[in-house]
């Protein structure tokens, strides 16, 4: 069976999609149980705080990944699989925003006892975090979105959100 | 698919040098982490391939650039040696797992107590990691491989396109 250029395209972007993913979370499940300083139980602000800046590195990477998944899916032949994948990305949104709150929480403690030299740091550190968490939150969404409002619509019809 | 028309295939170009950017520096960053080069020590090899697993999600987003890339463009020839690279790389991963294993009950031993069990699951990342490699690198080959030929239709209608357009008055 030979495949058209489009179905193609789809079936290398969720391949590929697929493959990022999967990467990212090995790689995070290991600096979570291997990696140091970030060893649970997370018992301090410091450690919380370490924790929730070290994933923003992969969030690029997920972002892709899920670009990736949106390209291979969106528009296609299986409407109930774009549907998932929305309420999925809706849920991922909703979902970021708990290590934001930890970002959060985590940096006021630190914040008040931190010497002057390593403030300023510590500052962009968070401002950082807040950004990151919040972009990405806010593209799962709209990814989200755009997907659930395309599921609905006939096929090879283009809806806006 | 509709070909793309000129001033997008230009952007989509764009994508070809942005992958290939994007695996360049990524290659450049494992060499100078591996350097100088010591093949024979076992720990070496250990943290050559550790390293350059831990980057497979940098090298598939630039491979899905550059793939995606040739299909829009409908260059098949280099999709289709694209797939061919795909296919070596996976078969070629297959000994080095092999090989990566030996090494991993090597070192294991020399390890302290409690390094083995960071050590085991550092492994078993790698393996898993490969594993999915090789199976994207499998599918890819086979997808590129069995990418349907443009119509006929097409490629008349491009011939076409060559040929001087008749103003409508002198038509009638």
């Amino acid at each position: 069976m030979s495949l058209a250029p489009e179905a193609l395209l789809r079936r290398l972007a969720i391949v590929l999609g697929l493959v990022v993913l999967i990467n990212v979370i090995i790689e995070a499940v290991l600096s979570l149980v291997v990696g140091n300083p970030i060893q649970p139980p997370f018992s301090t602000p410091q450690t919380r705080f370490q924790l929730v800046t070290a994933v923003i590195p992969r969030l690029v990477e997920i972002v892709g990944g899920l670009g990736l998944l949106v390209a291979g899916y969106w528009n296609g032949e299986k409407q109930a699989t774009e549907r998932t994948l929305g309420w999925s990305f809706v849920l991922g949104a909703g979902l970021l925003l708990l290590p934001l709150i930890l970002l959060v929480t985590a940096f006021r403690a630190p914040h008040a006892q931190m010497p002057p030299a390593g403030l300023l740091r510590f500052q962009v550190q968070f401002v950082r975090g807040l950004v990151f968490y919040l972009t990405v939150s806010g593209v799962l969404l709209a990814w989200g979105r755009l997907l659930l409002a395309n599921s609905k619509a006939p096929r090879g019809m283009l809806t806006a959100a | 698919m509709r070909p793309p028309p000129s001033d997008a295939r230009r952007a989509i170009a764009l994508l070809y040098v942005t992958g290939a950017i994007v695996s360049l520096e990524q290659l450049a960053e494992i060499l100078a982490l591996i350097y100088p080069f010591h093949s024979s020590v076992a720990s070496w090899r250990f943290g050559l391939l550790g390293i350059t697993v831990s980057r497979t999600a940098s090298f598939a987003l630039a491979d899905a650039m550059i793939l995606g890339a040739a299909i829009l463009l409908e260059h098949r020839i280099f999709l289709r040696l694209a797939g061919i690279v795909h296919l070596l790389v996976a078969v070629l991963l297959v000994p080095i797992m092999g090989m990566y294993s030996l090494d991993v009950l090597v070192l294991r031993r020399a390890l302290k107590p409690e390094f083995v069990r960071g050590f085991d699951l550092t492994g078993i990342r790698t393996l898993l990691t490969c594993g999915i490699a090789i199976l994207a690198g499998v599918l890819v080959f086979w997808s590129t491989h069995r990418m349907k030929a443009p119509p006929s239709d097409r490629l008349a209608a491009s011939h076409d396109l060559l040929l001087p357009q008749l103003p409508a008055k002198q038509l009638e």
